[in-house]
């Protein structure tokens, strides 16, 4: 029993046969890994023969991975369904990315061209917007039919918010806005207070979901190297608003219904690299 | 498990995110709440409370904060023999690799990503006394 390594121009894939790894393979694998000095942009471990990880084992690996991480480089367990799950199920899923076979993990079988990479960007977005308004507000929300904006079609909304976007791919904004009445229903709901009017107490609330949902995008986008920086979202407020108003770049709008009412989301891209919004 | 009377420092930036833990906590039953808007004013409230003798005995903290982070603020505290076994958990937005093995470096007793369900600090706070205090 032990350890195989296969090597291609795409990635290094390790094998075992192993029914079980604890702290003890970890190490040899470990060694494995340092004796590639060069850089990896993919490391697949394959461990469909595998059962199960002994917890202290399981910890190590996770610190293996994290050392990989460092260099840029992509991990991966090609797993059964049962170990994936038991995976997840010790909360490590975000850490460790199982997969049923390498392919999936290879960067051109996800996202290749530039119009790939702009819908892969606008729906794990998207994707995300629904996850916090649910899981903050338990507000089920669902987005509608996207559009260009233009200075006559821009959403009605009384509170905004906006967080740079910088990527590899492109640099831009992603902004939140939203009615006054919808955003006193989400407040409410996150608060379990009611509001009828805006109130100090939840005035930067629409930058915290948007800082938020800007957080959950990222783990994932990143995962597949859009290398998204975060940054610290701003309140849209007085004069600000008449710029949103005017857009002078490439913008999308997605509106979204939900059960607090309609709201917005509008990711704006800037000259040079509109990809996102072309 | 912590008792209602359990001394509970919230940090955050947002006036919202702190006023919605406080309800979650308050659920929970727990009435001793303290609130901050970033590290460098938590750090005065841990001092000030420990020189009373009513020490704060779990911390909830923000990650990205201005004037001190709660990464700032998790080393600062691990390194003060007041308070290097308080129990600490760090709220964040920032979900990444990186990010959680900065913390678990530095010490920290739990995480939280957001968004986060009602039910979850109930369960960080069970985990972290376990791991405390029991």
């Amino acid at each position: 029993m032990g350890f195989q390594v296969q090597k291609n121009e795409r990635y290094l894939m390790i094998r075992t046969d192993f029914p079980i790894i604890t702290d003890v393979e970890v190490k040899q694998l470990d060694i494995i890994l340092k004796a590639h000095t060069e850089k990896l942009p993919v490391v697949a471990f394959d461990f469909t023969t595998i059962d199960q990880f002994s917890p202290k084992g399981l910890r190590q690996m996770t610190l293996c991975l994290s050392g990989l991480s460092q260099n840029d480089t992509q991990t991966g367990f090609i797993v059964s369904k049962g170990l994936a799950n038991k995976i997840k199920e010790a909360g490590l899923d975000r850490i460790i990315k199982c997969y049923s076979a390498v392919e999936e993990m290879l960067p051109s079988n996800r996202a290749s061209g530039g119009s790939d990479r702009a819908t892969d960007f606008l729906n794990t977005t998207l994707e995300a917007v629904v996850f916090t308004m649910g899981v903050s507000a338990s507000n089920k929300c669902a987005p509608g039919k996207v559009f260009l904006r233009t200075q006559n079609n821009g959403p009605a909304f009384d509170v905004a918010a906006t967080v740079g976007l910088v990527s590899s791919d492109f640099q831009g904004s992603l902004i939140l806005l939203m009615p006054m009445k919808t955003y006193l229903n989400i407040m409410g709901r996150m608060t379990g207070e009611t509001y009828t009017e805006m109130v100090p107490d939840i005035r930067d609330g629409i930058a915290e979901l948007l800082n938020v949902i800007l957080g959950q995008a990222k783990m994932s986008l990143n995962e597949r190297g859009f290398q998204i920086k975060q940054a610290i979202p701003t309140l849209i407020q007085g004069g600000m608003i008449n710029l949103l108003n005017a857009p002078a770049t490439r913008s999308i709008v997605v509106p979204f219904s939900s059960d607090c009412g309609d709201f917005y989301v509008q990711i704006t891209t800037n000259a040079g690299n509109a990809a996102i919004a072309a | 498990m912590f008792t209602p009377e359990t001394r509970i420092l919230v940090i955050d930036d947002m006036k919202v995110m702190r006023s919605l833990i406080k309800g979650q906590l308050r659920t929970l039953n727990y009435q001793n709440i303290s609130e901050a808007e970033n590290g460098e004013e938590a750090f005065k409230i841990l001092e000030q409370n420990h020189s009373v003798n009513t020490p704060i005995q779990v911390v909830l903290s923000d990650w990205n904060m201005p004037v001190m982070s709660g990464l700032e603020l998790l080393k600062k505290v691990r390194e003060d023999a007041r308070f290097k076994n308080l129990p600490f958990i760090m709220i964040t937005a920032e979900g990444e690799l990186e990010q959680v093995k900065s913390a678990a470096e530095l010490g920290v007793s739990s995480y939280i990503r957001k968004p986060f369900a009602p039910n979850t600090f109930s369960e960080k706070l069970e985990q972290v006394y376990k791991k405390h205090c029991a």
